[in-house]
């Protein structure tokens, strides 16, 4: 017997309101998950990412205040677990404009860059960005989020994060310019 | 060539249809807006200009395709290895679905072990039975499958179809005290009522009365573990959580009726 969604409890707001912890993980879960896991792009890293940000998020959720984003405050532990999580496992050095592993235009055999290798190169180059610049393009593209969302979640105004936003993509850019280029 | 961060208004301004128009070099404007294109940046017109530019011009189809195959989404991992969150939170896994009933809607809960909860909504709101269940280390998701068996027999017993339950309960985060209420509340038959002294006295505790009523309130089980059964001692209902009109209700369904006129004096066939 299916109730229609105007009986009690429902709709549950997604600001604006206390909502249970279990509503939340309801509401967000599943996004959360595919959050952790465009960042981390490993199955077991997003596990990592995705059950820490739950236990942060559980133990904290009685404090938050009721008209917060819930979204980008879960979204915010998990970015801020992602970070910290990978400079616990010495991977700083991949933040920054210092990428060893990276193909250079100078480097490169022009003529033997083929779609793969691009397509290759551009995981490398996002995988490389610096986390920041990445959350901002992994929450613009993936998530379909506003600026405003992803200032929330990056704890900067709008313009910093679209100014992340396109930071990263110019960082992209020349990944691919490199080879169509060629 | 740098990519253009004005765009924060390209949604009232078509800035690469401008562009086209004044540009001498329409590859040099879409390749410069292609990065803002894949992350959905642009206005649907500027879209579709460089779309249709795009069907013309191989280098800068190429450009698109890439950077579009580049930023695809990575494939998720297969969702069934998604640790759920009670798994990740270490907490009781349980499922809920919610029912019409003669007593309103309420919402059943349950867990591998048994029934959780049985909550009215008319007086507790969703989310606040939520907190309770978090509160005894239960979090639920909504499936209404798994609840079926429970709202079967539930259905049965508003419709006097059923007499008793025959359904595991799971008493996962109440305290001893009240967990030892509830198992001697679970033995009071059908159509019988017994006073809350005569709880206590059945779990060793004769003076302990009023607590008795208080662990009764905290019932999560209710209907199921029968705490509308529990009377005082001169002969009115006492307290119930959804309501005396609930308590009264589920008596009546059992034969146990109160005179309309004195609700104080009930004919209580079995009072122990």
């Amino acid at each position: 017997m299916a109730l229609s969604p105007t009986r009690p409890g429902d709709p549950i707001p997604a600001t604006g309101a206390r909502i249970s912890f279990t509503s939340l993980v309801e509401l967000h879960g599943q996004d959360l998950y595919r959050f952790a896991w465009s960042l981390t792009r490993s199955p077991h890293d997003a596990d990592d990412v995705y059950q820490e940000t739950l236990l942060k998020a559980f133990r904290a959720w009685s404090k938050l205040p009721p008209d917060a984003n819930h979204r980008a405050w879960l979204f915010r532990i998990a970015s801020n677990t992602w970070i910290s999580d990978r400079r616990k496992m010495g991977r700083v050095h991949q933040f920054g404009m210092d990428q060893p592993d990276m193909p250079s235009g100078e480097t490169d055999t022009a003529t033997q860059v083929v779609a793969s290798e691009t397509l290759e190169h551009v995981t490398v180059a996002i995988e490389a960005l610096p986390p920041k610049q990445r959350t901002a393009l992994v929450l613009r593209k993936y998530h379909d989020m506003s600026y405003e969302e992803i200032g929330e979640v990056l704890d900067s105004t709008p313009e910093a994060a679209r100014a992340n936003v396109y930071a990263a993509l110019q960082k992209l850019r020349s990944q691919f310019a490199t080879a169509l280029v060629n | 060539m740098t990519i253009s961060t004005n765009h924060r208004h390209a949604q009232s301004q078509d800035q690469v249809c401008m562009a086209l128009a004044s540009s001498d070099d329409p590859c040099e404007v879409v390749e410069e807006a292609i990065p803002a294109l894949v992350i959905g940046d642009l206005t649907r017109p500027d879209e579709a200009a460089i779309s249709e530019h795009c069907e013309t011009c191989s280098s800068c189809a190429d450009m698109l395709s890439t950077w579009e195959s580049g930023l695809a989404a990575p494939e998720p991992p297969d969702p069934s290895s998604c640790p759920t969150p009670a798994q990740a939170l270490g907490l009781r896994a349980g499922h809920y679905g919610l029912m019409e009933s003669p007593l309103g809607d309420l919402m059943i809960v349950v867990t591998e072990d048994g029934v959780a909860d049985v909550g009215y909504l008319a007086n507790h709101d969703r989310e606040a039975q939520f907190c309770e269940l978090e509160h005894r280390g239960i979090l639920a998701s909504e499936r209404p499958s798994a609840v079926a068996p429970v709202r079967d027999q539930l259905q049965e017993y508003f419709a006097h179809e059923r007499t008793n339950f025959t359904l595991p309960v799971d008493l996962f985060g109440v305290t001893p005290f009240t967990r030892s209420v509830l198992e001697a509340t679970v033995a009071v038959p059908f159509g019988e009522v017994r006073t809350y002294q005569a709880i206590a006295g059945a779990i060793g505790k004769p003076t302990a009365s009023r607590a008795v009523g208080n662990a009764l309130g905290r019932n999560p089980v209710p209907v199921i573990v029968p705490c509308h059964r529990v009377v005082r001692a001169d002969g009115s209902m006492g307290w119930y959580t959804g309501g005396p009109h609930i308590k009264e209700h589920l008596l009546e369904i059992e034969g146990v009726t109160w005179a309309a006129h004195n609700r104080a004096q009930p004919t209580l066939p079995g009072i122990g």
